[in-house]
């Protein structure tokens, strides 16, 4: 029996002891150790973004006279912000798209969700399939076929099927511009507001419209003060989500806009960064990061407080479906012709015309397999562009592995960081730490792709005492995926955290099992679909990913899509068909993977709108 | 020294202060439950002892061993207390079968396999779950999950057993037999056992000791009889019983004697005890079944009259009212009466217990 002795204990001793209890928390350790990588891979490189755009980099120092190096200094700030070409019209091209597309994608986006969710329309599951498509592509995998249907040869392009077609010559507005971008770029993101509008339509029972009709208020009165107040803060989140995104992306304004000189932010941070001008490109980043910040800081303070309607009604919710009459077959014939029309039959066009050996001539003699698996032979009458079909390309394969290497390496750290933080966040609920931990995790979303690909090049671009300067290796591609796709593992990981109880770590815990036992033996089994689930999430999205990697690759550690739009800037057509097509049947495949896992592990295991 | 002590213990989350000061001990083999109303501080202070939770003052001590203390920054973690608990939602592993639910503790502890399968045996029989071994939890109705949970905790022989609220996720005829269960578990293992309830039947069928609590505090620790025939002060007077008990204001009139002129005039005279203070503002407390009442004035009968008859299946219970007082009379359902009846009610003063109005405690028993 162990003496109890009350008299005072040394205080060394007291501390060693109150540091034992405090370690024996799991989470607590968890979350310290968590910190490091966390603060390394998304707050240190935001300051040295921020010192990079306030400091004279070495290109600098050839440029300008008396610039040293390192040294701080506010000259391109003063110099960029003040610069029409460089800044104000890119700035407002920027928010000239972002709220085109806000717009298009809420118009389109609520339409079909009200139709799908309260009408009574025929075929609401081949809808819903057909309206998620979208934004499971590329984001700019709907560019290429606009190029191809729209260019001419009144503007030196060569031969694009409409003109092959009618003869009809479209006007330089049409193919290049905010038009084309906006368009674009709205049909790749409504079904944001698609999946977040119609869950939400979904869950307001009509029992409470009922009750206002029973008060005597009209069809009308009740959409203004019943269904629009409850429907309001998702569709809001999801325009917001769509405008954010649409300022932040870079492929699409990229090919759709440059040529015709028209230029947005993220498309000129990529040709100051090619212009070696650093301390610009980051200032730029900067501007873009904090405008996207902002935006989801007010979205958050405005519906913040009311996003508890979503999940109202819950179960048993009993709706009134609109009856749509004799419309009913046409309206749900227009629908999917809409998705048809603006989805289906630009993705076919791509594909066909990765079959075309010579541009521009749609006919069936001119079918071929030479830019599929064609040899680069100049001897051959084939030869057209001096490369190889893709399958022969030694170029492609390459790629091919390095985004298979990058995506799933990535994919794996990432969901398993995302599981260990879904752990911190669920058994550290309202503690700081947790708190802190997740709202670190959470900072990425805010960062648009190229954006954060201007945050590594401006820390891991150069050594930092032990650490080797990482520009062109494997490991910054990695650490990129990492980072950028944090929040979507750590919501998963969360998520996943929450299905087993507590209690069942517990009751192993009073048995006498060790954390690490805990962990491998009862936690990991009941949360792995999560983590299954982050894998897939965080593969598909990293694969399809351009803008984050595009001022990041060297012929090293190239990839499918940085290829793909290399090919397409440089006017060599079929072929970044060809890779595009290979990239959406990727994409969809793994997407179909993922949809089988989660119908036969029985739950959805992300949020809705993630894939 | 007994087996358990606990002083001083306290826990608050933020504003709410969970478990107060409490300060109590537990013997050795007995089988203690506590018992109170629901956010009275009782899982709070189970996962205290568990290791689950972490106080912020106080000091545990078992069998001598200290296993809390804040004062010397003492916390054994949870897993080298050696004390089972069985949760209120049994928390089986969902993803093991029984086997391996009840075996995990002994391949933690490194058993070897026959031990293991020697031990699991004698569990499954114990708890009467022969030949359900290889049943994943989800195959099971949750009163034989309960028999697993608590043969999964008894597999690391544990000194003590901790169980919260084992019975209220059952329905009314298995929690019957489970309690019969349960009582036969702890003879045969001669555990201690501690259980946290709000079921007061469920405590006093089960228990060697029962501890009401209220609002982070302990309000009495006694036998299961002495808490429902002596309680030490308003609240388990109030609390414990069903029907409840009548609680009927009244004043001394006379100390020495012990005579109180109670609400609704009439004299109450308690011929024993130690003397009460003259014109003391005090409380009585009478249970609906102590009290007899008659058709005719007997020698201390009082005039009641009957407001509502309630059937409650043996009995009938009785609300009487004289003047703006109030009483609440179990009888046998063999009377005969019907509202309005005038009735003479004899109170027994050596089952009535006297309390200090303003403290609430105990003056007379």
């Amino acid at each position: 029996m162990e003496e109890i002795r009350l008299e005072e204990v040394p205080t060394i001793t007291k501390l060693a002891r109150f540091l034992k209890i405090k370690l024996s928390h799991p989470w607590l350790v968890l979350g310290l150790i968590l910190l490091f990588p966390l603060t390394l891979l998304i707050i240190v490189p935001i300051i040295s973004l921020i010192i990079g755009a306030t400091s004279f980099q070495l290109a600098d120092t050839f440029r300008i006279t008396g610039a040293k190096a390192g040294e701080f200094t506010l000259y391109f700030w003063g110099k960029a912000l003040s610069n029409r070409g460089l800044f104000i019209q890119p700035l407002l091209n920027t928010l000239l798209i972002g709220t085109g597309v806000a717009v298009m994608t809420m118009v389109i986006g609520c339409m079909i969700a009200w139709l799908v969710s309260r009408t009574d329309i025929p075929l609401k599951g081949p809808i819903d399939a057909l309206a998620t498509l979208p934004y499971i592509l590329p984001s700019w995998a709907l560019a290429l076929p606009w190029l191809e249907l729209f260019r001419n040869t009144g503007m030196g392009l060569g031969t694009g099927f409409l003109e092959y077609a009618t003869g009809l010559k479209a006007p330089p507005w049409i193919v290049f511009g905010p038009l084309p971008i906006v368009i674009v770029l709205g049909l790749h993101y409504f079904p944001f507001v698609f999946i977040m509008v119609s869950s939400a339509l979904r869950n307001v029972s009509s029992e409470l419209e009922e009750a206002g009709e029973l008060l005597g208020a009209g069809r009308l009165r009740i959409f203004k003060t019943i269904t629009f107040p409850i429907v309001m803060p998702a569709l809001l989140a999801a325009i917001i989500l769509s405008f954010s995104r649409a300022v932040g992306t870079f492929g699409t304004p990229s090919l759709l806009g440059l040529p015709g000189r028209f230029t947005v932010l993220t498309v000129q941070i990529k040709i100051l960064m090619d212009m070696n001008r650093q301390s610009e490109c980051y200032i730029l980043s900067i501007i873009l990061i904090a405008m996207c910040a902002v935006i989801f800081y007010l979205n958050s303070r405005v519906i913040g407080t009311r996003k508890g309607f979503e999940t109202m009604g819950g179960k048993g919710v009993r709706k009134y479906l609109v009856p749509l009459g004799k419309l009913r077959t046409p309206i749900s014939a227009s629908v999917i012709g809409f998705i048809v029309v603006t989805i289906l039959f630009p993705l076919g066009l791509l594909v066909w015309s990765s079959f075309m050996l010579n541009a521009g001539d749609y006919s069936i003699s001119n079918f071929s397999l030479q830019h599929w698996i064609g040899v680069a032979d100049p001897e051959d009458p084939t030869f057209i562009t001096g490369y190889p079909g893709v399958f022969r390309h030694p170029m492609f394969l390459r790629c091919f592995r390095n985004t298979i290497l990058i995506a799933v390496v990535g994919a794996a750290i990432t969901a398993f960081m995302g599981m260990l933080v879904g752990y911190v966040v669920v058994r550290g609920r309202g503690k700081r730490l947790s708190a802190l931990i997740e709202s670190v995790s959470f900072i990425p979303i805010m960062i648009p792709s190229i954006a954060f690909g201007a945050l590594y090049i401006s820390l891991f671009g150069a050594s930092h005492g032990p650490m080797p300067a990482l520009y062109g290796t494997f490991t910054i591609m990695i650490l990129l995926v990492i980072g950028k796709q944090m929040p979507y593992a750590s919501r998963t990981g969360v998520s996943a955290m929450y299905q087993p109880s507590e209690e069942l770590e517990e009751a192993a815990e009073v048995v006498g099992a060790r954390w690490l036992k805990r962990f491998r033996q009862i936690i990991w089994p009941l949360t792995r679909s999560g983590f299954s689930a982050g894998v897939l999430i965080v593969f598909i999205t990293t694969a399809r990913e351009l803008s984050l990697f595009v001022m990041l690759v060297t012929s090293k550690t190239n990839i499918l899509t940085t290829l793909t739009f290399m090919y397409a800037e440089s006017g060599v057509s079929q072929l970044s068909y060809a890779l595009m097509t290979t990239l959406v049947v990727l994409t969809l495949m793994f997407v179909g993977i993922y949809k089988l896992y989660e119908r036969r592990s029985g739950k959805v295991l992300t949020e809705k709108g993630i894939l | 020294m007994a087996f358990i002590e606990i002083s001083n213990l306290s826990k608050s989350f933020g504003e709410l202060v969970a478990v107060d000061a409490v300060t109590m001990e537990i013997a050795g083999g007995s089988f203690t439950s506590f018992l109170g109303p629901s956010g009275c501080g009782k899982t709070t202070l189970l996962r205290m002892l568990a290791g689950l939770e972490e106080p912020d003052a106080g000091e545990i001590i078992v069998g001598g061993r200290q296993i809390f203390s804040s004062s010397q920054m003492v916390n054994i973690s949870a897993r080298d207390r050696k004390m089972g608990l069985v949760f209120q939602s049994y928390a089986l592993w969902p993803h093991m079968k029984v086997f391996d639910n009840i075996a995990y503790g002994l391949k933690v502890e490194k058993a070897s396999q026959q031990d293991i399968e020697t031990k699991v045996d004698s569990l499954l029989n114990m708890v009467k779950m022969e030949g359900l071994e290889g049943r994943y939890p989800s195959e099971l109705s949750g009163g034989q999950q309960q028999r697993v949970s608590v043969a999964r905790m008894l597999a690391v022989e544990p000194q003590i057993l901790l169980m919260d609220e084992p019975l209220s996720n059952l329905d009314a005829k298995l929690r019957l037999e489970m309690r019969t269960e349960l009582k036969r578990i702890h003879r045969d293992t001669g555990i201690t056992v501690i259980y946290v309830t709000h079921d007061q039947v469920e405590a006093f069928g089960l228990s060697t000791c029962v501890a009401v609590m209220n609002e982070g505090l302990i309000q009495q620790v006694d036998s299961p009889a002495n808490i429902y025939s002596r309680p030490q002060n308003l609240f388990v007077a109030g609390f414990i019983g069903t029907p409840r008990v009548s609680l009927i204001p009244g004043k001394v009139v006379n100390g020495e004697t012990r005579k109180i002129r109670m609400e609704g005039e009439f004299d109450l005279t308690f011929p024993k005890g130690p003397p009460l203070k003259d014109f003391q503002e005090v409380i009585v407390a009478v249970r609906p079944e102590d009290l007899k009442i008659r058709r005719k004035k007997g020698k201390d009968g009082v005039e009641y009259l009957i407001d509502e008859i309630l059937m409650s299946g043996p009995d009938l219970l009785l609300y009487l009212r004289r003047k703006a007082s109030t009483l609440l009379v179990r009888v046998s359902r063999n009377f005969s009466l019907s509202q309005g009846d005038k009735v003479y009610v004899d109170f027994n003063p050596s089952e009535c217990n006297i309390y200090d109005r303003k403290t609430g405690n105990i003056l007379l028993a």
